[in-house]
């Protein structure tokens, strides 16, 4: 707010200040919501300008290619985002995940052939990690990072358990032909990506859950005074993030085609960084499935123009932060009166 | 002339002496009893291909020497790694041998200490820490390390070598900051001085990470069409590269190096996927690393009359290409024994280390 709105705004009386202050707050608002959006145009303009292969068709695969994974995982970190919470088993999931399912899909190291009751074994026991990291969180009231964190280190380790330092070498038709496979050009593992994300943005805005997620994220004790259960919404919420990082993890084995607990490694913090980008908040409330999408889509094409444009290895990170320090200071809301943590 | 079919008679029945002293099973010196020494073989976890192995020919070793042998794990942690030797001394004190890929490079001076103040023989492998020899430690037997230069040199060279020595090359760098990744960046820049039509279009970390390399290679297919090899410094990301070749229908077009020697990219090599890898060779490094303490605990060998050069040495290890992939397939990962004699201590040398003046 300019000095000179300020100044005015002084000079009414109170009920005028109200008003004067919701309109000026809407008008933030409406400039904060958009301005991922903006970003994301920006962004895509600056490489196509500057990169004649930014347009090309087998860039933009690229692109489809290189968003799928992370926007699988931010499919179920935006709810717990929205909860105000974190999950740090994501990374301990995903490398179970993959190595699990490269353990029962036809493979190198056993003549295993689960094919696809494989891959929903794998999901489902994300979905339980999950909720039991919720369980743990919700009733045994322990901090969400502390108990995630820990959940991830047992999986890290299970991982580890199930291929004993050799990594499974996956040799299933279906796999390869999932991650070689494209419908109009665009890759399979794009499209399943896409439907897990429109199945997670259907959950979040036209259910009671849904609307529940958000009421927690920005008050729970009124959400809690609404009649909502708490704890089972939460545990539902860590439930679908386990979830959706084992389909995560799967989608990385296929991709990849060898089951070890790398699969996951360093894949949240960047979708974390790529959900505030589209105007997430970690301290919940804010946010939704679309902010998300477009928040990985702004991260995905930085790292891509990045190499494209050939940028020196070790000048590359410090570009890539400094860009994700500019994009979230425009984006993020600045003037909330609760601290920033 | 009956004296020299003597002295000939004599000779032969000398060598053949000799040579069924190599082939036979070790004997002891008289009075020591082997079963009566423990080997701690110390290494970070057996969570890794390359750790794996060094258990495993290090207790290939302990079992040809007839000494016992225990796996100590210390998870990357220098003092888990130290409370471990300490513990291990405790239970079997001036019985104790060890051999150790060390937590880290400043740990290998605690670790020579510890051991010296026990009177226990110790071969450090991998690391040393500046200004740490052998040679002022009685017990210390050896430093043997691996040649980060020599092993990215030649793994360089054999991918310039596949594309005809000119053209595109985009490298895959390691996690910035780390030993291996800088040794192995500079060997490949070594390797290009003797190309000079080799061009870098683009040098990339992907922190050794699969999933990283594969996004990178799937960036440089496109932007740089005429791309002819990818150099990469572990074989992890070579395998990131391979897939997104695959997916581009261009492996066993665009050659890929990578390093270390593990399963996946061994067989890679062999289906034609890369070109060339380095099997670091743990059975070695750690199998002869073990020999070097054991006899010398055992008395076999003698610590203090040893050159200097003979206890600071670079491991041999083997570069892999289509033509011996099977071979060492065979040797390393299906019968898990590379069929080594470990009483012949000069058998892995490759070269000596840098000494001190």
């Amino acid at each position: 707010m300019n000095r000179k709105r300020r100044d005015a705004i002084k000079n009414l009386s109170v009920s005028q200040q109200f008003v004067a202050q919701a309109e000026e707050n809407a008008r933030m608002d409406k400039i904060r919501r958009y301005s991922p959006l903006i970003l994301l145009v920006i962004m895509t303009a600056i490489g196509g300008i500057s990169q004649k292969n930014f347009f090309s068709w087998a860039n933009i695969v690229n692109i489809m290619f290189q968003m799928s994974i992370p926007l699988v995982i931010s499919v179920g970190l935006s709810y717990v985002l929205l909860l105000g919470s974190i999950d740090l088993s994501i990374e301990g999931v995903m490398g179970f995940g993959g190595s699990l399912v490269a353990y029962l899909v036809i493979n190198n190291s056993n003549s295993n052939n689960f094919g696809l009751l494989g891959v929903l074994l794998v999901v489902l026991i994300g979905l339980g990690v999950g909720a039991i990291v919720g369980f743990l969180h919700t009733k045994a009231r322990i901090a969400s990072f502390i108990v995630s964190y820990a959940v991830g280190c047992i999986m890290t380790g299970a991982a580890v358990l199930i291929y004993r330092g050799t990594p499974i070498q996956v040799k299933d038709p279906l796999f390869t032909a999932i991650s070689q496979g494209r419908l109009f050009g665009i890759p399979y593992i794009t499209l399943i990506s896409f439907a897990v994300f429109i199945i997670g943005a259907i959950i979040m805005n036209y259910t009671a859950f849904g609307r529940a997620v958000f009421a927690i994220g920005d008050n729970e004790a009124a959400a809690a005074s609404t009649g909502i259960n708490i704890s089972r919404t939460k545990i539902k919420v860590f439930a679908l993030c386990g979830c959706t990082a084992a389909i995560a993890g799967v989608l990385q084995c296929m991709r990849l085609k060898l089951g070890q607990s790398d699969l996951g490694l360093n894949q949240m913090f960047p979708v974390v960084t790529a959900i505030v980008l589209g105007g997430g908040s970690v301290s919940g409330g804010k946010g939704g499935s679309l902010q998300s999408f477009v928040g990985v889509l702004i991260y995905t094409e930085l790292a891509n123009w990045l190499t494209l444009m050939g940028v020196d290895t070790n000048l590359k990170k410090v570009i890539q932060g400094i860009i994700i320090i500019v994009a979230v200071t425009l984006t993020v809301e600045h003037n909330r009166k609760t601290v920033v943590k | 002339m009956r004296k020299k079919i003597l002295a000939a008679l004599l000779a032969s029945t000398m060598m053949i002496a000799s040579a069924t002293t190599v082939l036979a099973d070790y004997t002891a010196p008289e009075g020591v009893d082997p079963s009566e020494y423990h080997l701690a073989i110390c290494i970070h976890s057996m969570d890794n291909e390359y750790w794996a192995q060094e258990a495993t020919g290090a207790q290939l070793a302990a079992e040809y020497y007839g000494v016992n042998a225990d796996v100590l794990t210390c998870d990357s942690d220098d003092n888990k790694q130290i409370q471990g030797i300490k513990d291990y001394i405790a239970q079997y004190g001036d019985k104790a041998i060890f051999v150790v890929d060390p937590s880290s490079t400043a740990n290998t001076v605690n670790i020579a200490e510890t051991c010296e103040e026990a009177g226990c023989y110790v071969t450090i492998l991998a690391h040393r820490a500046d200004g740490l020899y052998p040679m002022d430690y009685p017990h210390f037997v050896a430093s043997i390390m691996l040649d980060d230069m020599a092993i990215g040199k030649a793994t360089a060279t054999a991918l310039f070598e596949s594309i005809g020595g000119e053209g595109q090359v985009a490298e895959l760098v390691g996690l910035l900051g780390d030993d291996s990744a800088t040794n192995r960046h500079a060997a490949f820049e070594a390797a290009l001085e003797d190309y000079p039509d080799i061009e870098v279009v683009d040098s990339q970390t992907a922190s050794w990470s699969q999933s990283d390399a594969m996004a990178l290679v799937e960036n440089w297919i496109v932007n740089y069409p005429d791309l002819k090899g990818i150099f990469s410094a572990n074989d992890t990301m070579a395998l990131g590269a391979v897939e997104a070749l695959k997916n581009a229908g261009k492996n066993g077009e665009i050659k890929v190096s990578g390093c270390d020697g593990i399963e996946a990219a061994l067989n890679a090599v062999k289906d034609g996927d890369m070109v060339v890898t380095n099997a670091n060779d743990g059975y070695c490094i750690a199998g002869y690393g073990a020999s070097y303490a054991i006899q010398a605990a055992l008395g076999s060998l003698d610590v203090e009359g040893m050159e200097a050069a003979d206890r600071m040495f670079f491991s041999k290890t083997t570069v892999v290409t289509e033509d011996n992939a099977d071979e060492i397939i065979s040797k390393f990962i299906e019968t898990q024994d590379p069929g080594y004699d470990y009483s012949d201590l000069s058998f892995c040398v490759d070269a000596p280390q840098e000494l001190p003046e």
